[in-house]
């Protein structure tokens, strides 16, 4: 449908990758759906006497395929938990619902994009120290130098951003803070040997991301 | 505030609405319909779009006992989910930005480059930086483009290039066919949000001078 032709055209550049579509058309509806005035009618009657009976209908339509959502977004294990909170939040709002405003799914489905966009968020790295030593030219450099550590820069910052968290946590604690692999190791009450295979790991990795184009 | 003028073309507000686009390329989107009645009523006609897909979604497999789980969910914390705090931050940025920068703007964290441009960042992903760019009035900045996609919000005073005047609230997406030369409101000081994706090719002097900032 347009719908899906208009995401799907988006550059991937600025779009998230998505997992396999996992669609059908609309003309071949499962048998399984409540028509639209039975899912108004239902969520009244929750938000009347929460009523679970109501809820439970509402459930067993919706959360597969509000988790079938997800996954398609990217959730991967979180999508059970983000489900439940979808739901809860069906619930708890129930009394807001207005059937001339939106249809039911259409609520529910503005729910679930918000849970996972605040998900996404959460998830969001706060931008690098921006006076890390490391990342900033000591002296003006010739062009092409300048050009040439500019990529590098880029590259390494990007890589690091790819590290597994605690590789990563590792590299900030020894290279960034300028502790001492013991003192890191105290500071994550870690032993002295897994702070070591971690910056090894890290740095192997780190490496790994540079050198095809030294 | 008179409503926005410049919006973000349908595909892409689409993406937005479906929850398709990468954390950082949300921000911008969503702060524009903080702005933007008009973009919000778009947003609710896909979203409306949005509850046939999920009619129509293939259902996943749900543990056997997820139904009691969310109910047990919903009896033991009925008030135990208050809406967060409010988080701090400039009450002149409208919510979603508010909270992500979480602190008034004279205490982000400002770069100078020259004594035009002041910039910010304020959150990263892979591929792609959020940024708050300060202009100094009349201040004029040199072509450029982009590698990849450029999201421009503006949140205060403004700033006019080939493709017309932008006040707050205004919506700009460059891609990597975009060659542009923006240029401050000679009135004010203009703020803007910018989601720059992989790096703008600036040359010369401007390149040198802005990329130590950048840490490109």
């Amino acid at each position: 449908m347009g719908y899906a032709l208009a995401i799907e055209s988006w550059p991937r550049a600025v779009a998230r990758p998505v997992a396999r579509p996992q669609h059908r058309p609309v003309s071949e509806r499962p048998t399984d759906s409540l028509d639209p005035a039975t899912q108004a009618a239902l969520l009244a009657r929750v938000a009347r006497a929460g009523d679970r009976a109501a809820f439970g209908a509402l459930h067993g339509h919706f959360a597969p395929r509000v988790k079938a959502y997800l996954l398609r977004r990217g959730a991967g294990a979180a999508a059970d938990d983000l489900t439940q909170e979808a739901m809860v939040r069906l619930w708890r709002a129930a009394g807001r619902y207005d059937p001339a405003q939106a249809s039911v799914a259409a609520w529910l489905f503005a729910i679930a994009r918000n849970l996972w966009i605040d998900a996404l968020r959460r998830d969001l790295r706060p931008a690098l120290d921006p006076d890390e030593p490391g990342l900033v030219p000591e002296a003006p450099l010739a062009p092409d130098a300048a050009a040439f550590q500019a990529d590098r820069a880029k590259r390494l910052k990007a890589a690091l951003r790819g590290l597994p968290t605690e590789q990563r946590e590792i590299v900030e604690l020894c290279y960034f803070a300028e502790l001492s692999q013991s003192q890191a190791a105290d500071a994550l009450g870690i032993p002295l040997g897994t702070v070591k295979g971690r910056v090894r790991l890290a740095l192997a990795r780190l490496r790994a991301e540079l050198e095809p184009v030294r | 505030m008179s409503a926005p003028r410049h919006h973000p073309e349908e595909a892409l507000l689409a993406a937005h609405v479906a929850g398709a686009l990468s954390a950082i390329a949300a921000v911008p989107l969503a702060t524009h319909l903080a702005y933007c009645p008009d973009c919000r009523a778009r947003a609710k006609a896909l979203e409306a779009i949005g509850g046939e897909v999920l009619e129509a979604a293939r259902p996943a497999a749900l543990g056997a006992d997820a139904l009691e789980r969310t109910l047990r969910a919903i009896d033991e914390a009925p008030a135990a989910r208050p809406t967060p705090p409010r988080p701090a931050g400039d009450p002149r940025l409208p919510e979603p930005l508010r909270a992500l920068v979480g602190r008034a703007l004279d205490d982000v964290p400002w770069r100078a480059f020259g004594r035009n441009f002041a910039l910010a960042e304020i959150a990263a992903e892979a591929g792609a930086e959020l940024v708050l760019l300060k202009m100094a009035p009349g201040a004029a900045m040199p072509a450029h483009r982009h590698d990849g996609h450029e999201l421009t919000l503006v949140l205060a005073g403004g700033y006019a290039d080939a493709a017309g005047a932008y006040r707050p609230g205004d919506f700009a997406c460059a891609d990597a066919a975009t060659e542009h030369a923006p240029i401050a409101d000679a009135d004010g000081e203009c703020l803007c949000l910018v989601m720059i994706q992989d790096q703008p090719r600036f040359t010369g002097w401007f390149g040198r001078l802005l990329q130590p900032f950048l840490r490109i």
